[in-house]
């Protein structure tokens, strides 16, 4: 039974791990964007607009993924 | 907790020859898994097994062709890359069957070209997630709302 309930924590654990990596993956690419909308030190009127939409993404990303975090340290926790 | 799975259409009534009495009987609503990897497929069957879904776990394509067809799901979540058949073969083979073509598929693959995405699409899946896009319980949200719009 203890060895279940420990492959089954390592399972979630693995989920967890990946979720983190997904999530951090996500927001690089954006931030990654936003850099290379800075890059020639100007920003036009639509690289503005892109960089209010990757903010508004990054900040859609991390609200989600706050709870499913919590979600995930849960379970494995059970 | 039976309410709350009611009425969020995760349960369904459970068709019966009878003598034309409506049956009030509910079962659960069915999810084929359809991943070959192990880690994946148990967090995924115990999370939709809270969620009050009956699930079965499926670890290639040839397998999930026949318990597609056996355990008749009311949903199907895909994946692509798998042994002795690939998860576009097993889509294809799904709609090609009258018995089967009308359950709803779900892809959920590591592949994210849009080729791949399109082809899925063109074959019948109702949706396409790529993993490292999503997380996980996003994908689990993401297919209760597909099940539920589904019926």
């Amino acid at each position: 039974m203890e060895k279940i309930n420990k492959e089954r924590r390592a399972n979630f654990a693995v989920i967890a791990q990946r979720d983190i990596a997904t999530v951090f993956g996500l927001l690089e690419k954006d931030i990654n964007k936003m850099l290379a909308d800075f890059e020639d030190g100007k920003i036009t009127s639509e690289e503005e607009k892109e960089i209010e939409y990757y903010l508004s993404r990054m900040k859609g990303n991390m609200s989600k993924m706050k709870s499913y975090l919590v979600q995930n340290v849960d379970e494995i926790k059970e | 907790m039976l309410m709350k799975l009611k009425s969020s259409g995760i349960l369904k009534k459970k068709p019966r020859a009878g003598k034309g009495k409506e049956n009030k009987q509910k079962t659960a609503m069915k999810i084929l898994i359809v991943e070959d990897e192990q880690v994946l497929s148990k967090v995924l069957k115990e999370k939709f097994e809270k969620a009050g879904f009956e699930t079965k776990v499926s670890g290639d394509g040839e397998v999930a062709i026949s318990d597609s067809k056996s355990f008749l799901p009311d949903i199907i979540v895909l994946d692509l890359v798998l042994p002795k058949k690939s998860g576009f073969e097993v889509l294809k083979a799904v709609k090609a069957d009258p018995e089967t073509k009308g359950i709803p598929v779900i892809v959920v693959s590591n592949l994210g070209e849009d080729s791949d995405i399109k082809q899925a699409l063109s074959l019948g899946a109702k949706d396409y997630f790529v993993k490292s896009q999503h997380p996980i319980n996003e994908i689990i949200e993401k297919v209760k709302i597909a099940i539920t719009e589904s019926r």
